[in-house]
């Protein structure tokens, strides 16, 4: 009988192991449930109070949403200390890696290349891949109204550029800048010099001093990742219009408004995608309307001007917002009087990216 | 090992499986063997189901989305195509912008009007009627420079193609597909229904939710719900570019969920079927598997209870076996103890017996002789009762056998008459024999137990019949197949038996009329041995009587018939036997002759010693068969005469050590076995084991002188010729012991 019942039981018991395993469907529905870790590349600090601190302080405000674990890797050179640095996050379980700079190309094609899996967004790149997305602010945008700010501000006419390098996507924030100056001062002129660095502290200044000093201007803008063409023009007496972050409270006595990026509600938006496995490729170049490009409140330092400016930032944003139109549409005719974009075009992105190594009316540079 | 240790194992064997306890034990196990299996069964039988409409599921899945994947091809070639047209009438525009209006106008020949037109980058319409409320959003990537594609909920699919110069944007050509465009499209493709279905662009949102939906389902596709099986299925979109899974919704029930990329646009084909349109025939393969598994489990049970009860009853066979072994050990045991009280009761008898007879024959003195002959009368007694107790005995454990043999009727019916006529002679009683002169005599049976039986009617005749006559009557019938009815009937005029006590009269023990009869000596077993007897050889005793009168008791027997002869008149041949019968004395001498007698017990050496003493033989005697063997190496002997059973070295052994020792003088010399429970066929046995034949115990005197002068050596023997005397008594004497004789021989 025992035999019996032996030989019964392990029958059984191999009919259970053969058909075993019922898989239950379940949709994982909820995508924060587990915690992702996001690797992010900065090519400074992540208090610089530009640029980098402007992507940081993005990932701060979606973090704890979305249940990330965000490793900043901070001053990440070029080259291969970049493609090394991606390395590492990965593996240090990062799914989705943000490369905030267009140094990082070669970089980003390396790895995306490498890991198929891992989703990689380059900020100011322009490819994209089956797992990159290159994305990036239409700051052109920003710069216009800016632009606006300063011409309606402007007592000499005079506004002062201070830029690293001649780079297209410089020179089109320049001409952008410019056109809007001249929208509300037709006479205004936009002064440019270069500082051949993104964060030289003392070239900026001496640029930004040599402006004002020089050539008279009494509003300063740049476009490179130091504080110092504000400081400067905050210890000269004169004004300034901020890049990349809200520094108004740190220059009270000088800066008119600044021009902002808050990636925080594009990064929500991306990363939720991927979490929700709904992630593809592609080239996001986002204007104002998407909140990642923008320009602050005009402070007092606006003067006289400011009534006026702010009632032409207002039009212009609506009219861009309402995607009638932008800031490249025609006419516009270079500093040389070649009609670059005729009356009733609009320049593509193509050439915004790629062909904008001219100078509009007004825009002057220092050699 | 002993036979009661060998009980006790065997004991032990059958206290596991026998006794009630432990057979209710077994039959609960086997129900809970039964039920756990139906339980599994049960069990599996689900696992199966679930694992099975998985994998069907899955199967049906997989098609579903094959199906989507095409349809949204097609919807893809629509879509497509239509900025693909686009694209190309811009390059047309681009190469010959003067010949923008007839461009556009053969164009819009093709297409509605109010679904194409041409716009400049601020929405004046150059062509057509321009985008609906001038939203220009419709078309942002256009101004940008790029083809789009883009889903406006209440306007439909929104086509626009930006005409370049150079590198900036001049004009954007649009066109508009609406929504049952689009649901026309693919209700017009060959596939299987999808069921429920809607665009949706990359972000999730809903694009456009086809018409005809049911508004549980149109619901259910724009709820979260929904939203969640779309996300699982869109991260393992990225192999097929088509997914579909099956999900039980709250919602809508059983559904398969599917999506699949519109190629070349940024939208996807998404919805649901529900489960009934897609997979009927599914249902049908998983009921077939079921019921396919159902019977197996079903027969697979069935078998399980087989073998259970097979092996079952392999147990209670096992038992059975066990039991019959027992039951076997028990009967060798009784025979075996049969047999040595057979053994041990006879051999003090036989010794009394023979001591006596030496007695009768050496001493004159009558006061002597005549204690002597009661001793030997009460011997005798003694003797017949306990043959009786060992028979009834044998009987009622089924030792008993009947042995035909072939014999004379004859003389069976004289040696009857010649033993009980003296009795009725003594009580004064009338003794009258009847024959039929004409039934044959040369039959083939039980003599024996015949005459055993007839005896014991005839002395209880006498025993209870204190005057007038004994009539004894055997008559014949003739049967068939060579078969006789012989009917002995003993009638009296005796006391008679009240009616009441007739069923007493079979009961062993009892007696009837106890303190009449009193004085009657027997056991009372007689009557019962005799009526088992005649069961054992077919028939059965016959009584009628009538109280105070007499009685009459009888049975008839069937026996084979040897020979038709006559049996003639008996009375005569028994009168001239008596008057010629021989008589036996020491019929021979012989002195030079001698023989060594073993045997363990000394009384029945110093009997034999006692019987032979008159032949003048040298007896030698030895106690034990290593004994025996020593003499037997020394001295010289005739004959051996060996007991059988004897502690130690048996009588057997001996003959066999003594045959083996080639040394030995005697090894060769004829050796006669002694035994005192002789069966049938003894004689065949103990000549096989090597003896020359056997004498049973308690001696016969005639019988021992008669085995001797067979093999002493002729020349030792000297034959004195003796008158011939008849003596009744002695002839009585002699019948008793014949009749003794075979009775022990009878076993």
């Amino acid at each position: 009988m025992k035999k019996l019942a032996i030989i019964f039981t392990v029958l059984i018991a191999a009919i259970f192991a053969g058909i075993i395993g019922i898989r239950v469907q379940s949709p994982d529905r909820d995508i924060t449930e587990k915690e992702t870790k996001v690797g992010v590349l900065l090519n400074g600090k992540k208090t610089d109070a530009s640029w980098n601190q402007a992507h940081a302080d993005a990932f701060e405000k979606i973090e704890d949403e979305l249940n990330l674990d965000v490793i900043l890797a901070e001053r990440v050179p070029y080259g291969d200390e970049a493609v090394q640095t991606m390395e590492d996050l990965i593996g240090e379980g990062c799914k989705i890696i943000f490369a905030e700079s267009v140094g990082y190309a070669n970089a980003v094609a390396a790895e995306e290349k490498a890991h198929p899996e891992i989703i990689f967004y380059h900020c100011s790149g322009t490819r994209f891949g089956d797992n990159c997305t290159a994305f990036f602010a239409r700051n052109y945008e920003s710069r216009y109204l800016a632009g606006i700010a300063a011409g309606a501000s402007t007592e000499t006419g005079k506004i002062g550029y201070v830029a690293a390098y001649g780079y297209t996507e410089v020179i089109r924030g320049i001409d952008a800048f410019t056109l809007g100056a001249r929208s509300v001062n037709p006479d205004a002129e936009v002064i440019v010099e270069y500082t051949k660095s993104w964060d030289d502290y003392q070239a900026a200044y001496e640029a930004a001093k040599k402006l004002i000093r020089q050539d008279g201007c009494d509003i300063i803008a740049h476009h490179t990742d130091t504080l110092a063409p504000l400081q400067a023009a905050d210890d000269l007496g004169t004004r300034s219009i901020g890049n990349n972050y809200d520094n108004r409270g740190r220059y009270q006595n000088s800066n008119i408004c600044c021009i902002t990026m808050d990636w925080s509600s594009y990064y929500y938006d991306e990363i939720k995608s991927c979490l929700e496995g709904r992630f593809y490729g592609k080239n996001d170049w986002l204007g104002l309307s998407t909140g990642s490009c923008g320009l602050t409140e005009l402070t007092d330092k606006a003067g006289e001007g400011k009534a006026k400016a702010e009632a032409a930032i207002s039009e212009a944003e609506k009219k861009m917002e309402a995607g009638t139109w932008d800031v490249f549409f025609g006419p516009v005719t270079d500093n040389e009087s070649t009609v670059r974009i005729l009356a009733g075009e609009a320049a593509s992105d193509d050439y915004l990216l790629n062909d904008m190594n001219w100078y509009v009316q007004g825009v002057t540079v220092h050699e | 090992m002993s036979d009661t240790e060998k009980k006790e194992k065997t004991k032990k064997k059958l206290s596991k499986f026998s006794g009630e306890a432990s057979q209710a034990r077994l039959t609960l196990a086997m129900h809970w063997i039964f039920f756990g299996l139906i339980i599994a069964m049960v069990v599996t039988g689900f696992i199966l189901y679930f694992r099975m409409n998985d994998s069907l599921n899955t199967f049906a899945a997989k098609q579903l989305a094959r199906v989507a994947r095409s349809n949204a091809e097609v919807i893809s070639e629509e879509t497509v195509t239509a900025l693909e047209n686009l694209e190309f009438l811009a390059a047309q525009l681009e190469a010959q912008p003067e010949s923008q209006q007839e461009l556009l106008s053969s164009t819009a020949k093709v297409v509605h009007t109010e679904k194409f037109g041409c716009i400049g980058v601020d929405g004046t319409p150059v062509f057509g009627r321009g985008l609906p409320d001038n939203d220009m959003t419709l078309v942002k990537d256009a101004l940008h420079g790029t083809g789009s594609l883009v889903y406006r909920e209440g306007v439909g699919l929104v086509a626009a193609c930006p005409v370049m110069r150079q590198k900036n944007i001049r004009y954007v050509l649009y066109e508009i597909i609406p929504n049952d465009r689009i649901a026309e499209v693919i209700e017009n493709s060959e596939e299987s229904p999808l069921g429920y279905q809607m665009v949706m662009n990359k972000e999730g949102t809903t694009a456009y939710v086809f018409e005809g939906i049911p508004e549980a389902g149109a619901a259910f596709l724009q709820s979260s719900e929904a939203d969640g099986y779309f996300q699982d299925m869109f991260r393992t979109m990225e192999l097929n570019h088509a997914a579909c899974d099956f999900y039980s919704a709250k919602t809508v029930g059983d559904i398969f969920v599917y999506e699949a990329e519109i190629p070349q646009t940024d939208f996807f084909l998404a919805g649901y079927a529900e489960k009934d349109a897609v997979a009927a025939d599914l249902d049908r393969i998983a009921f077939l598997v079921m019921w396919v598994f159902g019977l197996l489990a079903v027969i697979f049970v069935i078998s399980a209870i087989y073998l259970v009860r097979v092996q079952v009853r392999v147990t209670k066979v096992n038992e059975i076996m066990m039991e019959k072994n027992r039951a076997e050990v028990e009967s060798n045991s009784k025979s075996s103890f049969l047999a040595s009280m057979s053994h041990e009761i006879r051999t003090p008898i036989n010794a009394v017996l023979g001591i006596d007879e030496m007695i009768l024959r050496e001493f004159d003195d009558p006061k002597l002789t005549g204690y002597a002959t009661n001793i030997k009368n009460a011997g005798n007694t003694l003797l017949n009762i306990v043959n009786d107790v060992l028979d009834y005995s044998k009987m009622e454990s089924g030792k008993l056998s009947i042995v035909p043999v072939d014999y004379d009727l004859s003389e069976l019916i004289i040696e009857l008459v010649t033993m009980v006529r003296p009795r009725a002679t003594a009580k004064s009683l009338n003794f009258v024999v009847n024959v039929d002169e004409t039934m044959p005599h040369i039959l083939h049976g039980d003599n024996v137990r015949v005459k055993q039986c007839a005896l014991n009617i005839l002395t209880n005749a006498i025993k209870y019949t204190e005057r007038g006559q004994v009539v004894f009557t055997v008559s014949y019938r003739a049967g068939e197949e060579g078969l006789g009815a012989f009917t002995f009937q003993v009638q009296d005029t005796g006391i008679g038996i009240k009616p009441e006590d007739m069923d007493r009269l079979y009961k062993p023990f009892e007696r009837l009329d106890e303190e009449k009869n009193h004085g009657i000596e027997g056991t009372g077993l007689g009557l019962s041995i005799t009526t088992r007897l005649l069961a054992l050889m077919g028939t059965k005793l016959f009584v009628s009587s009538v109280y105070g009168e007499g009685s009459t008791f009888g049975f008839t027997i069937d026996q084979f018939v040897l020979d038709e002869e006559p049996i003639g008149d008996v009375r005569a041949t028994y009168k001239k036997k008596i008057e010629t019968a021989p008589v036996y004395h020491q019929a021979f001498t012989a002195p030079d002759a001698k023989i060594l007698v073993v045997d363990d017990t000394d009384m029945n050496l110093f009997v034999v010693k006692g019987l032979l003493k008159e032949t003048k033989i040298s007896v030698d005697t030895a106690m034990s068969g290593e004994q025996g063997l020593a003499k037997l190496k020394v001295y010289d002997y005739d004959i051996v005469l060996i007991d059988h059973k004897m502690p130690g070295m048996d009588g057997i052994e001996m003959l066999h050590r003594l045959r083996r020792e080639s040394m030995n003088p005697n090894q060769h010399k004829p050796c006669i076995a002694l035994t005192a429970n002789a069966m049938s066929g003894a004689r065949d046995y103990y000549i096989s084991e090597g003896f020359e034949d056997y004498l049973s115990k308690p001696i016969d005197s005639a019988a021992l002188e008669k085995m001797l002068m067979d093999f002493l050596p002729a020349e030792k023997i000297r034959i004195e010729k003796q008158p011939e005397l008849p003596d009744p008594e002695l002839a009585k004497a002699v019948a008793m012991l014949k009749d003794r004789r075979n009775r022990f021989m009878a076993g």
